[in-house]
């Protein structure tokens, strides 16, 4: 018999200043049996979120304006308000050149997922996170998983195909 | 408790709790079973879509008669970018990849490496008027009959 991993006890939040991503995120994640998601539009009310109660994992947006995405990733990583500095963090993004997969890595993101997610990409990528969690290093003017092990980047998204 | 190991000038952090240990190794669902959920959804999900469709193509019209007509400046360019960016994302996301497509050739004639001043507004009108067509045609991707001009026309909409 196969075993398949069971979700239904993770605490997500995930961020996207678009109302139609969260429909679909929220739809996913229900899918996937993921019932205690909550969803921001801003980096600000996703901190707060967090305070309030632990994620087990952040899915953020990468928007034009970085307030939503590199900003959010820096702050969770400093642990403003206490939050879970470890938390670790999936990057949705339509911005998907080598240089923002770059930048979200050295804002400390754990991996990174391309737009347009399906199903299938955003479940590969959970799977790949649960088996292979990251070290993190706290340097000077570094903190977030060990950059030394490359974040699977974006090629998982055409994987299925 | 994280176990901290000081290494010379970093240090190495390896958090006590993991994602591994919020999950149960069984119990759960397989994927063929999650796609199956999800695509009863998928049809909702894209009409909701597609009835933000009109005011994209709002946002864009406004923004692109203002460059047109000279009024429009770093402002406008950003909505047109923006809008790109969102289509770009969501189009393949909720089954109309060709919208994606639309989205992407926006986002080229309108990112930061272009300048304002010189952007190509005719062929950011031609994305605009081939989105409204894909809009009323509910033309998805590259299976749809009608999508083959389309993409030729798309194709063809490129900066030289």
């Amino acid at each position: 018999m196969t075993n398949y991993y069971n979700f239904r006890n993770l605490n997500v939040i995930f961020v996207d200043d678009n109302r139609n991503m969260h429909l679909l995120m929220r739809s996913i994640l229900l899918a996937m049996n993921i019932v205690n998601s909550r969803g921001c539009y801003d980096a600000k009310s996703c901190i707060e979120k967090m305070h309030e109660e632990a994620p087990d994992i952040v899915i953020s947006d990468l928007s034009p304006n970085p307030e939503n995405g590199l900003d959010l990733i820096r702050r969770i990583r400093q642990g403003e308000l206490g939050v879970d500095p470890y938390t670790p963090i999936l990057v949705i993004s339509g911005q998907t050149k080598l240089q923002n997969v770059i930048e979200a890595r050295d804002a400390g993101a754990t991996e990174f997922l391309a737009k347009p997610v399906s199903v299938g990409s955003l479940y590969d990528r959970l799977v790949w996170m649960i088996e292979n969690p990251r070290v993190f290093i706290k340097a000077s003017e570094f903190i977030g998983p060990d950059r030394r092990r490359a974040m699977r980047g974006y090629e998982g998204m055409e994987r299925r195909k | 408790m994280t176990k901290i190991v000081k290494m010379d000038g970093y240090e190495i952090h390896h958090p006590s709790v993991t994602l591994d240990s919020k999950v149960d190794k069984e119990g759960g669902l397989s994927l063929p079973e999650i796609e199956k959920r999800m695509s009863k959804k998928m049809d909702s999900l894209g009409e909701q879509f597609l009835a933000g469709i009109p005011a994209v193509i709002e946002n864009i019209q406004g923004a692109l008669n203002q460059l047109e007509n000279g009024s429009g400046g770093d402002a406008e360019k950003a909505i047109l970018f923006r809008q790109g960016h969102d289509l770009k994302g969501m189009g393949g996301s909720f089954g109309y990849p060709i919208m994606g497509t639309i989205g992407e050739g926006l986002c080229e004639l309108t990112n930061d490496e272009v300048n304002t001043s010189s952007m190509n507004l005719p062929l950011i009108r031609v994305h605009l008027d081939i989105l409204g067509y894909v809009m009323a045609k509910r033309i998805k991707d590259d299976t749809d009959p009608n999508a083959v001009p389309i993409l030729n026309a798309l194709s063809g909409a490129k900066p030289k």
